[in-house]
């Protein structure tokens, strides 16, 4: 492996930047770095970092940087994957995570139909309550012998409008109902999605817990070499392990296939020491930051 | 009340954290749906979840369910008779040929009356759209 910063350069499979720079970067470029074969610009200087190394397989994104969050069961299954292991249910995941691909849902608006109702709905009682009062005050008219020929008009007119209201008032509510229908299907075809979606979640659960477990042994094995390890604690499966945290993920890096080197940022806990240290307690190439 | 429904992994988590978080409002909750109250509230919540997950959520509106003024007579005869049968496995459409029951195509093309009025238990409040 070959790191460069600036001007200085480095070889080795052990390479400590924390102890031969006044200031080591941090893990992002460097990870960067290791990832690209282009120079990654350093934050806060005018410098940057190449890294020459093996690519990264899958297995270093989510160990081949420390301290990590992985959890035990997704960065062994993470290892056993690098590993070349393929899980059993692989080909139906694939099958099911292409048929969600596939999967098209229609666009269903109803909100512009709903409102339309609603309005209409809302015109029509205005307006029979307007066409009611008329009505009264014409009553009232001819009981008096006052002069009706306007409050006729305006109810004539009104009355008019009430049926033109009442028309739009049904036409709204059909294309309402047609519109309904036609979200109906559409649910259909969500709920269609949403069960492609959890039976994906569900093959993803599986395929890990099986590629965790296929590396189980190594895993167990790899605990004797890392501090705070404890076989005895590991169980037989990553659920039953109740032993040190984060003697689990050293132990689950051994166990992946790394080639690339993995970024240790001093303070990452256990302290183990130097780059060359580290790079024996994880049987890997390392970049101390 | 308010049936919400969710169609997708983020309307139904969603709606899972809504129920966590005010369950003064939520009546029921049955996964990927639940029942929220006919309030005011309950309506905030369920457009909320609307406007963040669009047609993945339905939301409907439900009345308790008054057969007395949805169906006629013979609907709830038959029910009641169906229930009281001999034979359990007899399935309704060869326990109701040849009676006075109604049969199920009959039955499907029949609509019910409309309910007359919306949630019982809602407080009476001004009417929204009378305010244009």
């Amino acid at each position: 492996m070959r790191v460069r910063v600036g001007d200085r350069r480095f070889t080795g499979t052990a390479i400590d930047l924390r102890s031969r720079l006044t200031a080591a970067p941090p893990a992002e470029p460097v990870l960067a770095g290791i990832r690209s074969d282009d120079p990654v610009a350093l934050p806060e200087t005018d410098r940057s970092i190449v890294v020459d190394c093996a690519a990264p397989c899958p297995a270093h994104e989510r160990v081949g940087s420390l301290p990590c969050d992985a959890t035990l069961l997704s960065a062994l299954a993470a290892a056993a994957r690098s590993r070349g292991t393929r899980a059993s249910v692989a080909d139906e995941l694939a099958a099911r995570r292409r048929e969600l691909a596939d999967c098209s849902v229609p666009d269903v608006d109803l909100a512009g139909a709903r409102e339309r109702v609603a309005e209409a709905t809302g015109a029509e009682r205005r307006l029979r309550e307007r066409v009611a009062t008329l009505r009264g005050e014409l009553t009232a008219r001819r009981e008096l012998d006052a002069d009706t020929a306007d409050p006729a008009s305006e109810l004539s007119a009104a009355a008019a409008a009430l049926s033109e209201a009442e028309t739009e008032r049904l036409a709204a509510e059909q294309a309402l109902d047609r519109a309904n229908e036609r979200a109906r299907e559409a649910r259909a075809a969500r709920e269609r999605r949403l069960e492609l979606q959890d039976a994906v979640a569900n093959l993803e659960r599986e395929a890990r817990r099986e590629l965790a477990r296929s590396v189980y042994p190594a895993f167990r094995e790899a605990l004797t070499a890392v501090p705070d390890g404890d076989p005895g604690s590991a169980g037989g499966k990553p659920a039953e392990y109740d032993g040190d945290p984060t003697a689990a993920r050293l132990a689950a890096v051994r166990v992946a296939p790394l080639d690339a080197p993995v970024v240790v940022t001093a303070g990452a806990t256990p302290e183990v020491g130097s780059a060359s240290d580290w790079a024996s307690v994880l049987d890997a190439t390392v970049v101390r930051v | 009340m308010l049936l919400v429904v969710t169609y997708s992994q983020g309307a139904r988590t969603a709606l899972r954290n809504v129920c966590r978080a005010h369950d003064g409002s939520v009546v029921r909750r049955f996964g990927r749906a639940a029942l929220f109250e006919a309030t005011g509230h309950g309506a905030f919540l369920a457009l909320r979840l609307r406007e963040a997950h669009g047609g993945d959520v339905q939301i409907e509106r439900t009345v308790p369910f008054n057969e007395f003024a949805a169906v006629d007579d013979d609907v709830r005869a038959a029910a009641a008779a169906y229930a009281d049968r001999d034979s359990a496995a007899t399935p309704y459409a060869k326990f109701a040929a040849g009676t006075a029951h109604p049969d199920p195509d009959a039955l499907r093309g029949r609509e019910l009356s409309a309910p007359e009025r919306a949630d019982v238990s809602a407080a009476p409040t001004q009417s929204g759209s009378d305010a244009r």
